[in-house]
């Protein structure tokens, strides 16, 4: 391919844009910028989705919640036993869990019940904290927070316990026996794991009641066959695979509307001005050059390779340099300002570096976004002009 | 002009690629931290990452229902830039429609 290139007309390309000068560079900075841009965001969005899909395989492959009026309320205890009875089912376990607001910071904690610090638990735990008083587990009743939960709690002044509020109006103090490491920050930042009976308590729900309920299957193949029986022996609980949950993972952003709908405008507004400007109409001056080469013998395949060339040396710079700069930007840099789009303002912000992945498949579609469409704009209006006679061009 | 376009993109193309080697030597998540993060996972059973926790349709939005986006007002209240940037979970539930059917 490379032996195609006729190096002559490259460099006479090369020498038009360097002719137009402060153009061809406000052409190229336009379109890298853009190029970055968009290169940015798609790669915050694709760390963020990485992250998002190395646990998927962990989560429960069956969760059950009931809904009465379209609402999800509390499962009783008495479908356990139902639904464990039912072939195939390895494993079902009701859960506690919800949210707690905390209005002196205005945030909301994700509080999860977990029977009683089991053996199992112990050591996995030990591993997942950075400081563990198993002691004050066992004797007292403690919990194991977040690190924004931490630091929350510690700016209201709990340093070492906290006064959950119950609906009776009591208080149900828990000590602090644990923080999580901050490395799994984007999955513990906001959670608050305690016993399932303090749970029950701070929620004020009766304990033949759970949350939801989680169910594992001995084989994998057999889980819309389970699902199937369980809503139709129960038909107000709805099922939430481990399919559709990838589903969801999948369809995190949202594209077609709110913050990467206007983003896309600015960038596609921004980006037809450049190609209109290309290709309403050619300079004057462009077209004398088209002209005159004419009136000088060279044929009009000539005249469209050179556009080529042009089009393609500010395109591919820009692409490249868009690129280059958005792996700095987002990588290096952990994308300052843009970062916060996806984080939002909330006081219990995650500490957590942006993973580094090679997605071929969003370089590709980039490249082919910008590249393509930029030499396209060029070559039309000047293969139209050269398509003329030399005098009519120059008239 | 030809080499000094030639220079340009060779620079930024060896730049470009020094970046993916050190980023994919430093920045890709290591095998230790993607254990705890599974265990964490495995541990809690909740879905979806802390990265927004102003409202529970966002939080956890792979479980959320049409009643958690007006749990908290009759009218959608929006959470700039969260519920602008994360889109609102599917709510169909599959199962139920099959068993309508």
């Amino acid at each position: 391919m490379l032996a195609n290139v006729n190096v002559l007309l490259l460099d006479y390309a090369l020498g038009s844009l360097k002719r137009q000068g402060g153009k061809s560079v406000f052409i190229l900075i336009v379109l890298s910028l853009l190029i970055f841009l968009l290169a940015s965001v798609l790669m915050i969005a694709d760390a963020i989705k990485l992250e998002l899909n190395t646990t998927l395989k962990t989560l429960p492959q069956i969760t059950l919640q009931r809904f009465v009026a379209g609402k999800q309320t509390n499962v009783s205890l008495s479908r356990v036993d139902t639904i464990l009875a039912l072939n195939g089912v390895e494993r079902v376990m009701p859960r506690v869990w919800g949210y707690y607001y905390f209005k002196p910071a205005g945030v909301n904690f994700s509080i999860v019940g977990v029977d009683a610090y089991e053996e199992p638990y112990k050591k996995r735990l030990s591993e997942l904290t950075r400081t563990f008083d198993l002691s004050t587990l066992e004797k007292e009743g403690g919990m194991i927070v977040g690190e924004g939960v931490k630091n929350v709690l510690q700016e209201n002044y709990y340093s070492d316990f906290f006064n959950f509020i119950t609906p009776k109006g009591e208080r149900y103090p828990l000590k602090i026996a644990g923080v999580f490491h901050s490395d799994i920050a984007l999955e513990s930042n906001d959670l608050m794991l305690v016993p399932k009976q303090a749970a029950y308590a701070i929620f004020g729900m009766s304990p033949e009641e759970a949350t939801d309920i989680v169910v594992h299957v001995n084989n994998p193949v057999e889980i819309p066959t389970i699902v199937q029986k369980i809503t139709e022996r129960y038909p107000d609980l709805r099922a939430i695979t481990q399919d559709d949950l990838r589903i969801s993972y999948q369809n995190i952003f949202d594209y077609k509307s709110g913050f990467f709908l206007s983003l896309f405008i600015v960038c596609v507004f921004a980006f037809f001005i450049v190609i209109y400007d290309k290709a309403s109409a050619l300079s004057s001056e462009e077209r004398r050059e088209i002209g005159i080469l004419k009136a000088l013998g060279w044929r009009m395949s000539d005249i469209v390779h050179v556009k080529f060339y042009e089009s393609f040396v500010m395109a591919f710079s820009a692409f490249m340099t868009g690129f280059c700069a958005a792996l700095f930007f987002v990588y290096v840099l952990q994308a300052p300002l843009l970062r916060s789009v996806f984080i939002g303002y909330s006081e219990l912000k995650p500490p957590f570096r942006l993973p580094f992945s090679v997605d071929v498949k969003m370089i590709v579609l980039l490249f082919f976004l910008s590249v393509p469409v930029y030499i396209a704009a060029t070559l039309i209006p000047a293969w139209k002009a050269a398509c003329l006679d030399a005098d009519e061009v120059m008239r | 002009m030809r080499r000094l376009w030639g220079v340009y993109i060779a620079i930024i193309g060896s730049f470009t690629v020094a970046q993916i080697v050190y980023l994919s030597q430093t920045r890709s998540l290591d095998t230790q931290t993607l254990m705890k993060k599974e265990h964490i996972v495995a541990l809690v059973g909740l879905p979806d990452l802390a990265l927004v926790s102003e409202a529970h349709y966002v939080r956890h939005r792979s479980l959320s229902d049409l009643f958690s986006y007006f749990n908290e007002s009759p009218e959608l209240l929006e959470y700039f830039p969260s519920t602008f940037v994360y889109r609102p979970n599917a709510l169909a539930s599959s199962s139920r429609i099959e068993y309508a059917r």
